[in-house]
């Protein structure tokens, strides 16, 4: 390409998304994912010509407030997800180096490869670090360990366990104030790094854009409820991957249109993804992520779609930005609303919940629960909502084990087996 | 010895003979963390009682509704208390310590008839906000023991809690401090028994406990025949077993940074000013757990003081299977106290003792390579 190379880890994934973008492969990637994603990690390299600082920040936080600062987001799951999602197992090498050099093999696999990278020399180098302590604490210490490795300033925020909707059995008046005013302190922080401060006009335009693309995500979702279904099972995971790195850009509101529009014409046409729909499934957890083409499989051996999955869905109405503390506040909220960290962070009935209300509203047949090795949080619930699936939905669940992003300990011919054997005896 | 001995008694049995006196007249609470501020159980004349799963032999009951990517330590406590081994508690309050222990709390909720339930979500950062945030919380535990008991907890009756639990927090200090000596008078295995113990008995009794232990010390022969001064760290370990099968290798266990250890009493509650406000930031400035975020160099710190004012001349890390904060930490503790040359191991454990005779000899490795450094 001509261009400056960059750490081998980011460089891996500018390359690979540049040729899906040349060379679509529209069964697995969809274009328009691959377009916003080529964009983004390819604006990490023109942010970096600029001399722009670049902040890491995990996958359970919002990018809109870096956006407005001038700042690239570089969001470290988007790496790790990319690399697996490739099918080439290229997380696993530096799953590797990470483990042989003493991390333990329990550890989330969604944040171990960049350990590995960065002792190979293989990773990109932030200026500074920003997490929100959420959902699990493999996700905290692993943070913790960047911040000991990286040794670059770090900005850890505290979400609370309770939630911040008066209507919640689980209302904690202190909710949101509490994470609020860590978001101010994050900003007035980052300030003092940078040497300069907030625009809050340009935070205001960015969080409008931000409104727009999560307005058409909205009404995505509520398409996707539609019989038959009118889009692919993965596109929900996709609009979650772009809203997660680029919320607050236009290309993720032009993005969200397509997405939106798509769904729209397909239900007008009463026109399914699949000719014949036999089975709708709401997918329980994270996707398998370095077998992107499962789905597909699913799909074409039993009609079978995903209607719905933890990652896309997306419920945070858009921000009221009539004011700078409106937007705080909106944004507080949206980072306890952001899917998974929603579900996890908190007592169990938010999951289970969540997911009743799910499975109800998507009309679903069944429930797949491909729990994550390292989400200990997830396994130590899933028993109990199986139960209250069957119970209050009348719908049964698969459960099973799988490390989504290394293919080595359960492959994919043993999910293969399970998901076959679970929909023989369904349909 | 009698003391000492009746305080080992205590911590390998989950009743005890105070708690059975206490329930003749008292209601008892569970409480699974360290971070759960006793002294407001203690000023509603509640018994706080540390959960442990001690004599547990095995998680049939339990795995029906936890994995085995949970720790043995939730796995076991809930086997325990559906297997109504816990006829004690009147309750149980738990906290956002980490996810095992947020989902046992969950499954317990649920599935154990727990007459009383209590979630205390305690931050994970150390700042002013974070103490507020966590003084709210602890009204409202309050208020919550208040109305489900029927009772009124006093801010004298709070005073009094902190009061004397300083004093039995200065009285283990004294104790723990005893181990700086070339000839400590109280062993590793010793020490763990008695602040395991402490968590199950009252602290009016345990401090004359603790008095009389003090003064039957003064005349017993020191240990001498050791052939390292370690210092133990790490996740949960409530098994005094765990630390006699290190010092029946020839190690002495001098000191240690665990929360069933100097972790459980290090730093004592201000005496003045809110009692809530207090207890608040002595729950959060206390010698950091790794589920406190930004605060592993703390934690370094605290290890290498105590390393250098007890002439320990090696660390064990025992980190349980699937515990992810001292997991990382064990990454972060080996990288950096090898780079200051001293000498670290990391032993894997499950909460029943197992796999005992591979720790052995990974032990008795480590001693002799402590052994060889002095040539």
């Amino acid at each position: 390409m001509g261009e400056e190379k960059g750490p081998a880890m980011i460089e891996t994934l500018r390359t690979i998304f540049s040729f899906v973008k040349d060379n679509p492969i529209p069964k697995v990637y969809h274009k328009e994912t691959i377009d916003c994603l080529f964009t983004y990690v390819n604006n990490y390299f023109n942010y970096k010509k600029q001399d722009k600082k670049v902040v890491m920040y995990n996958f359970c936080f919002t990018p809109e407030i870096f956006y407005a600062m001038d700042t690239y987001p570089l969001c470290q799951e988007a790496l790790s997800v990319g690399l697996a999602a490739t099918g080439l197992a290229m997380n696993e090498p530096y799953i590797d180096v990470a483990e042989e050099s003493g991390i333990p093999k329990e550890l989330c696999n969604a944040q171990k490869p960049l350990i590995g990278a960065y002792l190979k020399g293989d990773a990109p180098k932030p200026d500074y670090i920003i997490y929100a302590a959420q959902p699990c604490d493999s996700l905290n210490i692993e943070y913790q360990i960047y911040e000991n490795l990286f040794k670059v300033p770090s900005f850890p925020i505290d979400v609370p366990y309770w939630h911040y909707d008066p209507q919640s059995e689980f209302y904690n008046e202190k909710t949101l104030p509490y994470l609020k005013n860590q978001l101010e302190n994050m900003v007035e922080w980052l300030e003092k790094q940078l040497g300069y401060q907030l625009d809050t006009e340009k935070l205001k335009k960015v969080v409008e854009m931000s409104n727009e693309a999560q307005e058409n995500i909205l009404e995505f979702n509520e398409l996707m409820k539609s019989i038959p279904c009118p889009l692919p099972s993965l596109t929900p995971f996709n609009n979650y991957i772009v809203e997660l790195t680029t919320a607050g850009t236009p290309e993720c509101v032009e993005y969200a249109k397509k997405m939106r529009n798509q769904a729209a014409e397909k239900v007008k046409r009463k026109e399914g993804v699949i000719p014949e729909e036999k089975i709708r499934a709401v997918w329980l957890y994270t996707h398998v992520f370095f077998s992107p083409d499962l789905f597909n499989w699913m799909a074409e051996k039993f009609g079978a779609v995903v209607v719905m999955d933890m990652l896309g869905y997306f419920i945070t109405k858009p921000i009221n930005t009539s004011n700078t503390d409106k937007i705080f506040e909106g944004l507080a909220e949206k980072v306890l609303d952001m899917p998974m960290a929603r579900q996890c962070r908190g007592p169990a009935e938010y999951y289970i919940d969540d997911y009743i209300k799910m499975c109800k509203e998507y009309s679903a047949d069944c429930a797949i629960f491909s729990g994550h090795m390292a989400c200990k949080h997830s396994w130590g619930l899933i028993k109990l909502l199986a139960e209250s699936l069957r119970e209050e939905v009348g719908i049964p669940t698969l459960t099973f084990e799988v490390d989504t992003m290394d293919s080595r300990p359960v492959p994919r011919g043993v999910i293969e087996a399970r998901l076959e054997q679970f929909f023989t005896t369904i349909i | 010895m009698k003391t000492l001995q009746s305080l080992i008694n205590v911590s390998r049995t989950l009743s005890n003979s105070w708690i059975d006196s206490w329930k003749t007249k008292g209601y008892i609470l569970g409480y699974f963390c360290t971070h759960v501020p006793e002294e407001v159980i203690y000023a509603a004349d509640i018994l706080p009682v540390r959960i442990r799963a001690t004599g547990c032999k095995e998680t049939s009951l339990a795995d029906a509704f936890l994995s085995s990517f949970n720790c043995s330590f939730v796995r076991c406590t809930l086997e325990m208390a559906l297997e109504k081994q816990y006829p004690f508690l009147d309750g149980i309050i738990s906290c956002n310590s980490c996810d095992h222990i947020r989902r046992v709390y969950d499954v317990w909720k649920q599935k154990v008839g727990t007459p009383f339930k209590h979630f205390l979500q305690v931050p994970r950062i150390i700042n002013d906000e974070a103490i507020e945030a966590f003084v709210h919380e602890i009204t409202l535990l309050k208020a919550s023991l208040e109305k489900h008991f029927n009772i009124d907890i006093s801010e004298e009756k709070l005073w009094e809690a902190i009061k004397i639990y300083n004093d039995v927090r200065g009285l283990l200090k004294e104790l723990y401090n005893i181990r700086k000596e070339g000839s400590p008078k109280i062993s590793g295995t010793e020490f763990m028994s008695v602040v395991t113990a402490s968590t199950a008995v009252p602290k009016h009794q345990l401090k004359m406990l603790l008095n009389q232990l003090l003064n039957e010390l003064v005349d017993r022969e020191g240990y001498s025949n050791y052939r390292a001064r370690l210092l133990v760290m790490g996740s949960l370990l409530d098994d005094p077993h765990y630390i006699e099968m290190i010092e029946n290798m020839g190690g002495l266990v001098v000191a240690d940074a665990l929360c069933f250890g100097s972790r459980y009493f290090w730093d004592p509650v201000k005496e003045s000013g809110d009692p809530i406000h207090n207890l608040a930031e002595r729950y959060l400035k206390k010698v950091p757990c790794a589920r406190m975020i930004g605060e592993h160099d703390t934690r370094l710190q605290y290890v290498l003081d105590t390393i250098k004012e007890f002439d320990v001349e090696g660390v064990i890390f025992q980190r349980m299977k699937f515990c992810d904060f001292w997991g990382g930490e064990c990454f972060m503790f080996r990288r950096e106290l090898k780079e200051r040359g001293i000498p670290f191991l990391e032993l894997e454990r499950e909460y029943i003792l197992s796999g005992v005779e591979a720790a052995k000899t990974r032990i008795q490795a480590f001693l002799e390579s402590i052994e060889a450094r002095r040539l």
